[in-house]
């Protein structure tokens, strides 16, 4: 029998595919707080993150086959998944009226805070640091784009700099966070469950 | 909005396309600019990986959402191909649910003329579970060659010959009920480094990409959704890295495949 506790990502979704609940429910317990967490974190209210969580599982368990462990990780294939999905809502006018309706949103200026999140507590302080020693208009960028769902060219707009200029802020920004990782032998941390 | 971007404008956008950060005709452009610059799909994969881990701000997952999930994924009134053959409609929810889990459950028919397709790919769970957590293991830690055996091996596979152009079998698909499945036999001439081997079903008419085989396939193990009524199977050549939907004719393909 497949142990869950211990199996690979790889074999959890071989498993789901096979219509195994329990796989779904511990691929749920591996990633659903992180999944959960971003959406919340780019959509405010609750109710629309817990959507979208539900949603990128439930995708899962009717679309295994989208999930080519050859091309990455689980979590980064969620992660994704999720993050558009949430960018997707955000940007939904309907979305956008509840959410200023309920009040929930923070204000632009106030959000760029993930050092004070929790994390991961494996890979937490090579991340926080790998973050924390980006040039700050970079991490500015990232952010603004990343964890408020706005466009390059929003961003743009709001800090009064060319488009060309945060495209490859946040193109370079990626870059050098993934060299910073790396150094770090954070690269491989989900890979290889 | 047909709109097309150059590799270098595609290049400037990935990192801002990682983050969902690009408007809706560049998102476009760029996909089917991915589509066949394997260079460009691999920088977004890195870019990705990244963005996960500084999103990684994770706690528990809540408890009471996965209750939602899990009654989303059986609603009452299940399909019919999750059902044992000749057995009543189950009782709503929890019928379903325990009998998967006492692993019970075992082969799929589906009424009408989509019966025997979906038959073909039925679901079998419960006492399969053993076996295929054997194979997906064995798959895993031992290198291929004894799963593929075991597959052989296995009465319940279906087989599905994939012949070329002429006729000539190219290559044999082992596909368990499960979904678990392999390709072997192959008879495909290796392809240049930057082009690999791509393999499809072909569901209702539209292509699925069950993965990519490499540029010089031996045995290659791919997966199958039991759920999905997979009538044909092909093999197309691609730019390595594969595409979203195939760019040329079959190099091989099953009987009735287009």
């Amino acid at each position: 029998m497949l142990k869950l506790d211990t199996a690979s990502d790889a074999a959890l979704v071989v498993a789901i595919a096979r219509l195994h609940e329990p796989a779904l429910a511990e691929a749920y317990r591996r990633h659903g707080g992180a999944v959960h967490a971003l959406a919340r974190r780019v959509l405010g209210a609750p109710s629309l993150a817990e959507e979208v969580t539900q949603e990128v599982f439930v995708d899962l368990w009717n679309n295994p086959q989208r999930f080519d462990p050859g091309r990455g990780a689980l979590r980064t294939f969620l992660m994704t998944k999720a993050h558009g999905r949430a960018v997707d809502t955000l940007r939904s006018e309907t979305a956008r009226r509840r959410r200023e309706e309920a009040g929930l949103r923070e204000t632009a200026s106030s959000g760029y805070d993930i050092e004070h999140l929790a994390w991961d507590l494996a890979i937490a302080e090579q991340v926080k640091e790998a973050v924390t020693s980006l040039p700050a208009d970079e991490r500015t960028a990232i952010e603004m784009a990343y964890f408020d769902g706005r466009t390059y060219r929003e961003v743009a707009s709001i800090l009064g700099q060319p488009e060309g200029t945060v495209k490859s802020r946040i193109r370079n920004g990626l870059r050098r966070l993934r060299t910073a990782l790396a150094q770090h032998g954070v690269e491989t941390a989900w890979n290889e469950r | 909005m047909e709109r097309t971007l150059s590799h270098d404008e595609v290049a400037e956008l990935l990192g801002a396309y990682a983050l969902d950060a690009v408007e809706s005709d560049e998102a476009a452009a760029i996909a089917a600019h991915l589509e066949t610059c394997p260079r460009c799909s691999a920088e977004l994969a890195e870019h990705r990986e990244v963005v996960g881990m500084i999103a990684n701000a994770g706690g528990d997952a809540p408890v009471e959402l996965w209750d939602r999930i899990a009654q989303q994924i059986q609603p009452p009134g299940a399909p019919p191909d999750r059902r044992p053959a000749g057995v009543a409609p189950p009782t709503p929810l929890a019928g379903a649910r325990r009998r998967r889990r006492t692993g019970r459950a075992v082969a799929a028919v589906a009424a009408g003329a989509a019966a025997a397709v979906i038959a073909l790919l039925g679901v079998q769970v419960g006492r399969l579970d053993n076996r295929v957590g054997q194979l997906a293991a064995a798959a895993q830690h031992t290198g291929l060659s004894q799963a593929v055996q075991a597959a052989f091996l296995a009465t319940d596979k279906r087989t599905v010959t994939l012949a070329d152009r002429s006729g000539t079998p190219a290559a044999d698909l082992l596909i368990l009920p499960d979904g678990s499945a392999f390709v072997v036999n192959v008879h495909l001439r290796a392809l240049p480094a930057d082009r690999t081997y791509q393999l499809w079903a072909f569901a209702g008419g539209r292509p699925v990409s069950l993965g990519l085989l490499g540029n010089h396939p031996v045995d290659v193990p791919f997966t199958v959704n039991p759920t999905v009524a997979a009538t044909t199977f092909a093999v197309t050549t691609e730019p390595a890295g594969g595409v979203v939907a195939p760019t040329s004719a079959p190099v091989a393909a099953s009987p009735g495949a287009v």
